[in-house]
């Protein structure tokens, strides 16, 4: 009786399951992107070699994020991780104007993979505290968002040493897959 | 109660590489079930350990699966997972997707199990690149408050000794302020691994033995392995005088200390070395500790101190000879293996006026003597006819009566190999050893060592002082023996024509072999008389050795082509290829499968690992197990169909023991039981067995194995058809011995 008040309660108003793939190439703030939503600080971070894997909390829902390494050598290994994805996270560095070429090849091969056919994506330009950075519209027209066809995307501008922007995309992750189901 | 005929299965059998794989998705599930994942975890280890290959996407596979099991920060998972990372060795290009998990697990882990663990995946797993970023987390780890983390930190150097020693060597000081704990485990630990960097440095391996000297611990494992150092680099490394006579003095202390083994340690270092570098007085009493030690009365002491002084012996002989009376008593040991150790080195240090005595005394114990301890009794008489050569006569007899006694193939041939060294060494034995070996083929139950001992005389025979009364033997062989021993014995026959007062005799009797029903033995024969009649005896070399024509047989057997010597003549000698991992299996007992004969034999004595019969990609796939009794051997066939469309019923185990050396017992009732296998599913598996009784005396072969058994074929679930078949496997390798 009691554990099935609590599933009913668990459906209603309790923590749904999400599996979140977050990549992109090196540098673009991956890691510091996670720990500033699992530890709200920003801390030092090393080139990962791996993965990181956290569990973060928000309206709800528990996001189980991966951040995998963004190196050449271990971007083929992406794949490994599709798995049970619900949605990707590709974080940009808005302000290496010469690799978003890279950055849209990467997310355009990964795109293509069958097992993620059903996955929705969220890209980050992140970065968005420096000068020179590209503004959002500038990535999605690069990134070649708009010839994405039959998947739900959105691009959402942030600065993961702030946290800005961090949670608007969450936020539409969280609408996306709930609405979805 | 339990129903007696509730058909059992074998929990570990129904275990298989394809199920296992496929069970391994769990892994990916979003959450992560403890009950789902862990059994998975430990199959898959099973497996591992069982010797089961995965071939290099399988283990790729599980690797990345495994990899993300890091999400879950249940302890037992995680304890599971990095035995699991250990045991995957995952290849260069993915290990460092677990770095950076692993040294977040050593550097910012609290807890300290994780951080040991984590430290030893890394010991195993980690490549050259990878080692020098984790470098700083294993240095750091060694001087760690925690024990456990301290411990595991200088393991895992140990273990990187072997591959990198460049970068281990590094943490010198790390590793030397561990010197000083006052934990037991960390100061052993610590010694461990500074000898080992130091090892291949004289100077600095001089200066650690003189620190650790000094140092005066008490730690007596690490005083037992300080002084297993000293005994393995005194004679590599020049020590100067001032230090060797500090180690000296070191020795000579630790015999006064009262736990035995430090003791032991310490007059066996004496004992190896000291002739060369040190004056007797200390060796000998590195001896007499030895000799109280006989004195005791726990059983491995005594053996500790007979088997040291055994190994001693001959090179401390002048030390040793005055104490003889200190090992006569042990000879009445009722434990055998000190006995034989001291009768061994009796023999040793027996000098040309008491050795009859002693051969006399021997020979009474000699039934009550395993094989394992004549072989090491064998070796000191080879030493012995060596040492007294006007002895030979009593210690050959002695040898020769083993060898016709009662024996294992292996203490036979043991033997026979002795003879022939001391035959080379010792040439005026010949003619005695010559008549050992006729009244060897005389009554052999080895066919391989007859055929040797009859090669051997025809080889050598001729050149006794009267090769007629070999002939005797030989010639017998044609009335008594099988066919392969008919054959062997016409080539050795034809070497005795070389004499030539016996050439025409020689001719008679070949010429009645050409009457023989064996093929072999006609075509020898017609050989030698071929040769006998041009009067030039064939050359008895060959122009390529053995090795290289049994290869190209195989290679021509393999390809179909024909053999010639010119072929064997181009294949190279190469080293035997490696055939993989053998399975390190030992399979658990009580699964007879309800049959109550079976249940009635209890637990075996031992088992042997389980051999594959078939090929790995076989329809049908049997291994085998064979299970010792005392007065039986159970042989287990485990047979798995892949086939999805067949299933088998009445599977039979025909093992066709006609014409082996097991063939004995068809004779005897009872002798062979076989138990079939009621039903084998399709895909599915099931056990047969066969059951042997043990006659008298050891014997072992290949026999010829069949399945016998009804195939039921299927279409969708109907059956559809339904007949005999049979299915040949490998020939079953069968030991008994009794």
């Amino acid at each position: 009786m009691g554990l099935a008040f609590s599933r009913i309660w668990q459906r209603l108003f309790g923590s749904k399951e999400m599996r979140i793939l977050m990549v992109g190439l090196d540098a673009a703030g991956k890691t510091t992107i996670l720990y500033k939503l699992k530890l709200g600080e920003v801390v030092t971070t090393i080139p990962t070699i791996g993965f990181n894997v956290e569990r973060v909390e928000y309206r709800n829902i528990s996001f189980t994020v991966w951040d995998v390494g963004g190196q050449d050598k271990i971007r083929p290994l992406w794949r490994y991780y599709y798995e049970n994805i619900q949605g990707v996270i590709f974080v940009v560095d808005s302000n290496d104007r010469d690799r978003v070429e890279d950055a849209r090849e990467e997310l355009h091969r990964m795109l293509n993979e069958d097992q993620l056919r059903d996955v929705v994506v969220l890209v980050f330009a992140n970065k968005q505290d420096l000068p020179n950075a590209m503004t959002a519209a500038e990535i999605t027209d690069k990134l070649g968002l708009h010839s994405i066809r039959g998947r739900n995307w959105f691009i959402q501008s942030t600065c993961a040493t702030s946290g800005d922007g961090l949670y608007e995309g969450l936020d539409w992750l969280s609408r996306t897959l709930t609405g979805k189901k | 109660m339990k129903e007696g005929h509730e058909v059992k299965t074998d929990p570990l059998a129904q275990i298989e590489k394809a199920r296992v794989l496929q069970d391994s998705r769990c892994f990916d599930a979003s959450s992560i079930d403890p009950k789902e994942v862990i059994p998975v975890m430990s199959k898959i280890l099973y497996l591992i350990n069982q010797g089961e290959e995965l071939s290099q996407n399988e283990s790729t596979e599980i690797f990345f699966r495994a990899s993300k099991l890091y999400q879950s920060q249940h302890p037992h998972i995680r304890k599971m997972l990095y035995l699991l990372l250990k045991e995957l060795s995952p290849k260069e290009g993915e290990v460092f997707m677990i770095t950076s998990s692993l040294s977040r697990d050593v550097s910012t882990s609290d807890n300290p199990y994780y951080r040991a663990s984590a430290l030893r995946v890394m010991a195993r797993i980690l490549d050259p690149s990878l080692l020098i970023q984790m470098e700083r987390f294993i240095k750091n780890s060694i001087v760690d408050n925690n024990d456990t983390v301290s411990s595991a930190a200088m393991i895992a150097g140990l273990k990187l000794c072997k591959s990198h020693p460049e970068v281990v060597r590094r943490w010198v000081t790390e590793v030397q302020e561990k010197l000083s704990s006052k934990n037991l485990n960390i100061h052993y630990h610590a010694m461990l691994l500074l000898f080992e960097m130091k090892k291949n440095d004289p100077l600095a391996l001089s200066k650690f033995f003189e620190f650790m000297i000094s140092s005066g611990f008490k730690n007596p494992l690490a005083q037992v392995q300080l002084l297993r150092f000293i005994r393995y680099s005194i004679k590599t490394i020049p020590f100067d005088k001032p230090a060797l006579a500090s180690i000296e003095k070191y020795l000579c202390d630790s015999l006064k200390r009262n736990q035995d083994m430090i003791v032991f340690e310490a007059s066996k270092t004496l004992a190896e070395y000291a002739l060369q570098l040190w004056e007797n007085k200390n060796v000998s009493s590195g001896f007499s500790v030895l000799q109280l030690f006989l004195a005791s009365g726990k059983n491995t002491t005594k053996f500790a101190g007979i088997k040291t002084i055994n190994q001693y012996a001959i090179k401390c002989q002048n030390l040793l000879v005055g104490s003889l009376v200190d090992y006569e008593p042990l000879i009445t040991e009722s434990n055998r293996s000190l006995a034989t150790l001291a009768i061994s080195t009796l023999l040793k240090l027996s000098t040309e006026k008491n050795v009859d005595r002693l051969i006399t005394q021997i020979t009474q114990f000699m039934t009550e003597i395993t094989d394992d301890f004549k072989i090491e009794l064998i070796e000191s008489l080879k030493i012995l006819c060596l040492r007294m050569p006007r002895k030979i006569k009593t210690l050959l007899t002695f040898v020769g009566d083993i060898l016709k006694g009662e024996g294992g193939f292996q203490l036979k041939s043991v033997v026979l190999d002795t003879l022939l060294q001391i035959l080379q060494d010792l040439p005026s034995s010949h003619d005695l050893i010559m008549l050992i070996l006729a009244e060897f083929i005389e009554d052999c139950h080895y066919e391989i060592l007859q055929c040797k001992a009859i090669h051997l005389i025809g080889e050598l025979g001729p050149q006794s002082e009267d090769p007629s009364q070999l002939i005797r033997f030989i010639y017998n062989r044609f009335i008594l023996d099988k066919g392969q021993s008919r054959a062997a014995a016409v080539t050795a026959l034809g070497k005795f024509a070389k004499v030539p007062e016996l050439a025409q005799n020689v001719k008679v009797l070949l010429n009645r072999c050409l009457e023989d029903k064996d093929d072999e033995v006609r075509e020898r024969a017609r050989f030698y008389l071929d040769y006998l009649e041009k009067d030039e005896f064939p050359k008895t070399t060959l122009p390529v050795s053995i090795a290289q024509i049994e290869k190209a047989v195989k290679k021509c057997r393999d390809t179909g082509r024909t053999f010639t010597l010119e072929l064997a003549r181009h294949i190279q000698e190469e080293p035997e290829e490696y055939k993989g991992p053998s399975l390190p299996e030992k399979t658990q007992t009580n699964l007879y499968q309800g049959i109550a004969e079976l249940e009635k034999l209890g637990k075996p004595l031992s088992s042997t690992n389980s051999v594959i019969l078939t090929e790995k990609t076989a329809e049908y796939i049997v291994t085998m197990v064979a299970h010792n009794y005392p007065s039986c051997l159970l042989l287990q066939f485990s047979i798995s169909n892949t086939l999805h469309n067949q299933a088998l019923e009445d599977v039979v185990v025909n093992l066709h023991l006609e014409s082996t050396l097991l063939e004995p017992l068809l004779s005897v009732d009872g002798g062979i039981e076989i138990y079939p296998c009621p039903r084998v599913d399709r895909e599915g598996t099931g056990t047969a067995y066969a059951l042997l009784r043990k006659l008298e005396g050891s014997r072992k072969g290949r026999v010829p194995t069949t399945l016998k058994f009804n195939v039921l074929e299927y279409e969708g679930d109907e059956v559809v058809a339904r007949f005999e078949d049979e299915y040949q496997i490998e020939s079953t390798q069968i030991e008994l011995v009794s």
